[in-house]
């Protein structure tokens, strides 16, 4: 091995780093908590900037959320607001048919996003990879990826303009006689609209982090597979795949954690045109149930279930993600 | 993973495989230009609706897919008074120096997080990640960043969103899959762990960097709703939350009429979809630049050496 | 009605009586309750509203009538007259204003010539923090929460514990404004009563309204495409009505008769004489969900739905109504009054109102009164002195046309900001980009009819002076609800989404019955018993719920 290149982009990095320190050298012996502490002082100071951010503008006004127990009311201030016990959390917790109906819906369209959403990125980010050109690769990119600046308010406004039951589709196959098809408007095809929405919207977006994962694999491997007389498809197999193998399993095991959170926005947007049984989800259950009148303390009590659940769906996920052999999000 | 000796010389594409046949290629081009096309219609639209008269809208009920007058009135009407283009300033330096600085924080706090078994590891992995699932409310944010004397200030566009526990996530999955080799002979050699840092890992990160440097970007460029909150000085507001103001709820001959009756005119939808095209424009010149650090092979450089 | 002392219920007796009585005669199915504004003996909320004393500015083309048709004004007054002989407010210092807004945003202050003369003519610095309306809610909610408030701010319809924030937070005005104190604020003393009566809270009077006429929504509908088939504009029952839509609907021409189909479930109602969100008889509340009458208003409109009388996307709610309506593709929907000369002035279309028949043609339809002010500007506690000049800052903003300070609150400077193209004010670019400053959300002069040409006035004032005897107010306006405010959006959803659901055939009308019963258990009743304790006592914060 010969020594790493020592240029290239230079770091951003504020000048309040430390100087190089001694090398911790690769010794094996177990150490005490305070040689530790010696030998990673340094690298505890890079995190030190990151760490006093995330104490100070995520911890520290995370306290705010006791006002999930708390009757709160903003003229009063959030010491002095009276204690409600788990009052707010009565609209998750109350059985009552219209939220089981948003659950289900939620889980459905999330286990639907992380099956069929989840993967398009990676195959596009794959077919991308694949092109001879690079020109043509950077400009397909380029295009694919703009739909993610649209608001969904006009990603809405335009399937409605295109595929609605006055869109140009139909009005071309109403002059035409030929009939017409409620793409929108009906329930039973809400779940495809949204999915074929977020696939629109966001896969381009998507495949951008994987194919900075793909510009890692090392060309080596291919051509030695190449060598070995290796098709395409168990180059792909053996040798794409497995390079971007932790970002996607990362990627997944993040989705879960999410896994209560589908489109707030877009689904509110597209509510009416297929009522509430077809379009609840948990956010929009919650929205119009408490969140809607300022209840400051229903939306922080939510968020505490949601976070306890995203955290314990992580938690599971990770374990699964061990078991499987991969690192996950954290290691063991 | 294996390396073989070259035994035959072949003819190879950038993947060291032949190319493949008509029929792959034909295939990948039909799915790569309908996808293109899906994306470039509507845009399209967009672009021609805001290039359209108020009276070829009203006929086609909202978009147009191509101007028949094409004319410049709604950019015009956007940018006249300058402030508009005051509101750009802004938003280019916020995502600027944001963008800058959150990347120096990610990556530093990435790369501390990035050795497993380090001092305290683990407990300050899990403070990042437990960010994720719990988020402050507005109005515990709104008085932190009152109390500490940020409002009307643009530091309170940029501090409160420095760090994402997702990005630090995502950095640190790339830097941990440098091999180990490469950072431990840089120790022996008696480098500290701001140089590896900055001269072994970053180089081999270009990519990653790149992909979080545009996320961040892009969450700078699109935010509005902090500036709604703790900027009252309306010279100091985001483009997007100026454009904001042009786009008013244009839910009429609803139900509701009368809350809104006596408001201006509503904007018209040229105005509406030349916001759209203003605000856009500036930030997805970003990617294409970005896009050199995607190319493949860099890794193998740096190990092979 | 100047100088009377005049509570809710004398403000029933004065303005709505007759247009009650009128709606009671209308439809017999409803008749009983409707007339009660004069029966009962309850007791008043104790507030002494402010007088009515109209303006003598300029005298308009249109008087306006004491129940609450508008001005009309054919043009606008060229003998300016100046509403102030000295800055009013001068001494105030900086005045700090929180309120919403709906243009884009304006030059600051300090690059804002039309703003700095507006400040000069007012005789303080008018410091207004503008937020978008859409976000208005959020930023009210952390201002409060952060305790420093602005001298004045527009307190939400929607804001939870309304009456609280404004008892602990707020001043009570009636010392300085009620009955004839008014008159130190004359150009306050122009808006009409029914505008002062979403100010009462805690028996006192908590902010100037910011006034909007009491026509409120209008049934639009486009004369040209009418008179094109011969139809009537004036359609005498609801059979009559169904055959202007059934004409006007031709799919096949990329034409429907209507685009909102929850507006036509209000409008049906009107024909029907379904209260105006609340019925109260001998103190008892009747909500417009639990009659009859509106359960039939939703069939109706199903069957216009099914009947393929509404636009393909209507239930979405989803499509620009305006645009539709400005191009032809749909010939009618409701909207606010200044929607017409909106519609009008921007699609070069022939708009005109249609009142509501009575639903089988005996007797008229009932009009819908709308809230009479946008919100309230509130003033934070002060002493009697700041009070009286952020009364005086309000004052100058209320000048009416015809004063100079009106001109230039609404055009700006003459030369600067706007030029005289013969009798109409035309903004120069400096003039469009300048004046988007707020100042309309902070009050606004009381509403007028023009000025427009006069063919389009004459119909506008045709219409209210149709619709407004005919008016029915709501008997909760004034009083206050908790429940009905926090709950608004949780209850106006299970109502809308019943609504949506049955007109789009997804449920039958049995789901309506469903609905109203999960809005008696969600809040409804609730809120019912919180009116009614109103009415019933006397006392000075009827808000408490039970």
């Amino acid at each position: 091995m010969g020594a790493p290149p020592m240029t290239g982009t230079r770091t951003t990095a504020p000048a309040s780093g430390p100087q190089a320190g001694p090398p911790p050298g690769a010794a094996r012996p177990r150490r005490t908590r305070a040689q530790r502490f010696r030998r990673d002082r340094f690298l505890l100071l890079l995190a030190l900037p990151g760490i006093a951010v995330v104490l100070l503008f995520h911890y520290l006004p995370l306290a705010g959320n006791v006002i999930a127990f708390k009757d709160y009311q903003p003229y009063i201030g959030i010491s002095d607001s009276p204690w409600v016990g788990f009052a707010n959390f009565s609209v998750i917790w109350n059985g009552d048919p219209e939220f089981l109906n948003a659950l289900t819906n939620t889980l459905v369209i999330s286990f639907v996003q992380v099956a069929f959403v989840f993967p398009i990125p990676i195959a596009l980010a794959l077919l991308l990879n694949s092109l001879l050109s690079e020109r043509l690769k950077r400009l397909v990119q380029s295009v694919l990826y703009l739909p993610h600046f649209m608001s969904w308010v006009v990603v809405v406004a335009i399937f409605q303009q295109m595929l609605g039951n006055a869109g140009l589709l139909n009005t071309f196959l109403r002059t035409h006689e030929l009939g017409d098809v409620s793409l929108l408007g009906n329930p039973d095809l809400f779940i495809p609209l949204i999915t074929a929405q977020v696939i629109w919207k966001d896969a381009g977006w998507g495949t951008i982090i994987f194919l900075a994962a793909l510009s890692r694999v090392d060309t080596e491997l291919y051509e030695a597979s190449a060598v070995d007389g290796a098709s395409r498809w168990r180059q792909l197999w053996h040798v794409t795949l497995p390079s971007i193998r932790g970002v996607v399993v990362l990627l997944l095991i993040l989705k879960l954690g999410d896994a209560l959170t589908v489109g707030f926005e877009q689904i509110i947007l597209q509510r009416d045109s297929v009522g509430a049984d077809a379009s609840e989800v948990l956010d929009t259950y919650v929205y119009y149930n408490g969140v809607i009148g300022g209840d400051w303390g229903v939306a922080a009590a939510v968020g505490l279930v949601k976070g306890l659940v995203g955290l314990v769906l992580v938690y599971l996920a990770n374990k699964f993600a061990h078991l499987l052999g991969e690192s996950g999000v954290y290691q063991k | 993973m294996t390396a073989l000796a070259n035994r035959k010389p072949v003819r190879r594409n950038v993947n060291g495989t032949p190319p493949p046949g008509i029929a792959v290629r034909g295939a990948k081009g039909v799915v790569l230009i309908l996808a293109c096309a899906f994306v470039v219609i509507p845009f399209l639209a967009v672009v021609s609706t805001s290039l359209a008269d108020q009276q070829q809208i009203t006929e086609a009920g909202g978009y147009v897919l191509w101007p028949e007058r094409p004319n410049l009135d709604a950019y015009r009407a956007i940018l006249a008074g300058g402030v508009v283009t005051r509101a750009l300033f802004v938003s280019v330096g916020v995502t600027l120096v944001g963008t800058l600085l959150s990347l120096a924080c990610t990556a530093l706090l990435a790369y501390a997080l990035s050795r497993p078994g380090s001092f305290a590891h683990k407990p300050l992995l899990m403070t990042v990640l437990f960010t994720l699932f719990f988020t402050p409310g507005i109005i515990p944010m709104y008085l932190l960043v009152r109390s500490i004397g940020l409002l009307d200030s643009y530091w309170s566009l940029i501090l409160p969103v420095l760090v994402n526990a997702f990005q630090v996530l995502i950095m640190r999955a790339f830097f941990m899959e440098i091999p180990r080799e490469l950072t431990d002979a840089a120790r022996i050699d008696g480098a500290g762990e701001l140089q590896i840092l900055t001269r072994i890992v970053l180089p081999l990160s270009k990519a990653v960097l790149a992909v979080i440097g545009l996320f961040q970007a892009v969450a700078f460029w699109n935010a509005f709703f902090n500036a709604v909150l703790y900027i009252n000085d309306t010279a100091k507001w985001p483009l997007q939350l100026v454009l904001r103001t042009y786009v008013v709820d244009n839910t009429s001959l609803g139900v509701d009429g009368t809350e809104l009756a006596g408001a201006a005119m509503p904007a018209s939808q040229s105005i509406q979809m030349a916001i759209l095209v203003v605000s856009l424009v500036p930030i997805a010149l970003v990617y294409p630049f970005l896009q050199r650090h995607f190319a493949k092979g860099i890794l193998i450089g740096a190990v092979k050496g | 009605m100047s100088d009377i002392h005049i509570g809710r219920r004398g403000l029933l007796r004065a303005t709505g009586g007759a247009a009650l009585l009128a709606a009671a005669g209308g439809t017999a199915a409803c008749g009983d309750g409707a007339g009660t504004g004069e029966a009962q003996t309850l007791s008043e909320t104790g507030v002494e509203l402010p007088s009515y004393i109209p303006s003598e500015i300029a005298a308009p083309d249109l008087a306006a009538t004491e129940d609450g048709v508008l001005a009309g004004y054919y043009s606008f007054p060229r003998d300016l007259v100046d509403a102030f002989d000295a800055p009013p407010a001068d001494g105030a210092g900086t005045v700090s204003i929180l309120t919403n807004m709906f243009n884009p945003v304006p030059p600051g202050m300090g690059d804002n010539a039309y703003w700095q003369a507006v400040n000069a003519s007012v005789g303080a610095e008018l410091d207004i923090t503008m937020t978008p309306a859409a976000d208005y809610l959020a930023k009210l909610s952390t201002i409060i929460a952060g305790g420093d408030l602005p001298d004045m701010l527009l307190v939400s319809a929607s804001l939870a514990n309304r009456s609280d924030v404004l008892a602990n937070l707020c001043a009570d005005l009636s010392g300085h404004i009620s009955g004839d104190k008014i008159a130190d604020y004359p150009h306050l003393a122009n808006f009409p009563t029914d505008s002062w009566l979403p100010s009462v809270y805690n028996g006192g009077l908590y902010g100037v309204p910011n006034p909007r006429a009491i026509v409120g929504t209008i049934m639009f509908a486009r004369g040209d495409l009418f008179a094109a088939q011969g139809l009537n504009l004036a359609p005498g029952s609801y059979d009559e009505f169904l055959e202007a839509a059934t004409a006007l609907t031709d799919p096949a021409a990329n034409r429907w008769a209507f685009g909102n189909p929850r507006g036509l479930i209000t409008y049906v109602g009107n024909m029907l004489g379904v209260p105006n969100v609340w019925r109260e008889e001998g103190g008892e509340f009747t909500n417009e969900y639990e009659t009859e009458e509106r359960r039939e208003a939703v069939a109706r409109v199903a069957e216009m739905m099914a009947a393929g009388l509404f636009h393909p996307d209507a239930a979405s709610e989803n499509i620009n109504l305006r645009d539709l309506f400005g191009n032809g593709t749909i010939a009618m929907g409701p909207d606010g009054y200044a929607a017409w000369d909106i519609l009008a002035d921007t699609y070069g279309v022939d708009v005109q109102g249609i009142p509501a028949p009575s639903y089988d043609g005996n007797g008229e339809g009932v009009h819908r009164a709308g809230t009479a002010s946008f919100g309230l500007m509130a003033f934070k506690k002060a002493d009697d002195d700041r009070i009286a000049q952020l009364l005086n800052v309000a004052n100058w903003l209320a000048a009416p046309i015809g004063s100079t300070e009106y001109m230039l609150r609404k055009f700006g400077v003459e030369g600067q900001h706007f030029e005289w193209d013969g009798d109409t004010p035309v903004k120069t670019a400096l003039g469009t980009n300048e004046t988007t400053v707020p100042f309309e959300y902070v009050t606004d002069a009381a509403p007028i009819l023009g000025p427009r040409a006069q063919a389009r006035v004459d119909a506008q004032r045709a219409f209210q002076e149709t619709a407004v005897p005919r008016i029915v107010r709501d008997p909760s306006i004034g009083l206050y609800s908790n429940t009905a405010i926090d709950n608004a959006g949780e209850l106006a959803e299970i109502i809308k989404a019943a609504e949506l659901d049955i007109v789009s055939g997804r449920k039958g009308i049995e789901a309506w019955d469903e609905a109203v019963d999960a809005w008696r258990a969600a809040g409804g009743d609730a809120i019912r018993a919180e009116f009614e304790a109103a009415v019933d006592t006397a006392s000075p914060s009827p808000s408490e719920s039970a």
